[in-house]
């Protein structure tokens, strides 16, 4: 059997090529995820007029049924999805590997004081928690470049850190363009870490949550860092150094929602 | 979406020639999500972790699209991608154990009452678990095959790799699928038997 699969297989296969899609809500709830993600640039706010070309599949089989077809059906609760969605980040979300979930309140505007006590607590935990350093994954290498999948176009993904130091004002932040593009790469590296978290990959955290401490290092979303960076910790059996982070977190952060979870996870 | 035809059907995205205009994230998400999900689940993703697991790719594919040759099919730049993120998922133990412990489908012992979408139903089943037994770089390539259609030339390409290996990778993926089809039917059957035995 070397040119094709006898008749009764390709039975088989071919009821596999006419598989549904994804079941119920999925796409919706991805949908807004990665509208979270990846913010207005994504282009997913609304799915009634996805921008550019039509996309060209470069195969005879279907595959998937409806894929193009569900959007206008997914506008609405899609909509909906993202709104629920917008304020539960980075911790909550529907981890499928028993992460603890947490909701917490859209970002709001944060004062440059606090800002600063987010960098004295990422400096402190620079020298103590020594976290892994974020190396392209290998296996991206073997990625062919005929489209051009290398690995330093995945390791350089925040390609405009946001600060230079720890205690000059992240002006980006005021400058809304600027803002959006960074914040989204931050909910990359975020994303990816508590991905990681939810894969039970505790050493793929902290390598996400050091690039992104290395990047933003007083980011809008460096509180977020410093709680998964506890919870990462304690995934890779480093109860001591997840014990002081969150004291230094607790200290930063007096009235983080993120703290009944933290105390949770230490006991 | 039209679906292209014949061998001749990779094109560029859109019409114009020779730039092909790159489409948008967000008209790749809402044509290929499905696409993006059945072949997960085709490279071993438990449904349970298939959304994550697609949020996975859509990320990656987000960062890498200012890349993307639009010239060429992007079902195959999917698919090497979604590899990439299947890989790191079943390179976890706790998700390999979970992707082996697959829920056999209900043996068939119903064949005589079963209408077309039961079998068909029971026809994929046996197909994404036969699939799931194929050793993941020849299952890249027998997706790409046998399920996408993809030509095989287009498929070596996409994964960066020797035509001549593609092909050989095609074979033994087929061989391997005949033998997996033909272990689980005889497991089915036995299983039925033992059923049918108890009661």
């Amino acid at each position: 059997m070397t040119d094709e699969l006898p008749p009764e297989l390709q039975r088989i296969v071919a009821a596999e090529r006419s598989r549904p899609g994804a079941p119920g809500d999925a796409k919706d709830i991805a949908r807004a995820r990665l509208a979270t993600l990846l913010g207005p640039a994504a282009g997913l706010g609304s799915t009634s007029q996805p921008g550019g070309p039509p996309v060209a599949h470069g195969a005879r089989g279907t595959g998937t049924a409806g894929a193009a077809s569900s959007a206008a059906g997914a506008v609405s609760t899609g909509a909906v999805g993202l709104a629920k969605l917008a304020g539960a980040f980075v911790l909550g979300g529907t981890m499928t590997a028993g992460a603890l979930t947490v909701a917490r309140a859209p970002n709001p505007p944060r004062p440059v004081a606090q800002l600063a006590q987010v960098a004295q607590v990422a400096s402190g935990d620079s020298s103590a928690a020594a976290p892994p350093v974020l190396l392209p994954d290998p296996a991206w290498t073997a990625i062919p470049a005929a489209p051009s999948l290398t690995a330093s176009a995945i390791s350089a993904t925040p390609s405009a850190p946001s600060t230079p130091s720890a205690t000059s004002h992240p002006s980006s932040v005021t400058t809304s363009d600027h803002a959006d593009h960074d914040l989204a790469s931050e909910r990359i590296l975020l994303e990816r870490a508590r991905s990681a978290l939810a894969r039970g990959d505790g050493s793929q955290a902290l390598a996400a949550l050091d690039q992104h401490a290395r990047s933003y290092k007083t980011g809008q979303l460096a509180e977020e860092r410093e709680a998964l960076s506890i919870q990462a910790l304690l995934a890779v059996d480093r109860q001591d150094e997840a014990t002081g982070r969150a004291a230094r977190f607790r200290a930063a952060y007096p009235h983080s929602v993120f703290l009944p979870m933290i105390d949770e996870m230490l006991r | 979406m039209t679906e292209p035809a014949g061998e001749a059907q990779v094109v560029a995205v859109g019409l114009e020639a020779p730039a092909s205009p790159r489409p948008s994230f967000a008209a790749i998400f809402e044509a290929e999500f499905d696409y993006v999900y059945n072949t997960l689940r085709r490279f071993g993703v438990r449904e349970a972790d298939a959304i994550d697991q697609v949020q996975e790719v859509f990320i990656v594919v987000n960062q890498l699209l200012p890349d993307y040759d639009a010239s060429r099919p992007i079902r195959p730049w999917l698919v090497a991608i979604a590899y990439r993120v299947a890989g790191r998922y079943r390179s976890l133990s706790r998700n390999v154990r979970e992707v082996l412990d697959v829920t056999p489908a209900e043996p068939t012992d119903t064949a005589p009452l079963a209408d077309e979408t039961i079998e068909r139903d029971q026809a994929r089943a046996l197909a994404l678990e036969a699939i799931d037994q194929i050793d993941l770089p020849r299952r890249t390539v027998f997706v790409l095959a046998e399920i996408d259609e993809v030509p095989i030339p287009e498929i070596a390409e996409a994964l960066g790799i020797p035509v001549n290996t593609a092909y050989s990778r095609l074979r033994l993926a087929r061989e391997d699928f005949e033998s997996a089809v033909r272990r689980l039917r005889a497991t089915r059957q036995h299983a039925s038997h033992v059923k049918r035995g108890a009661t």
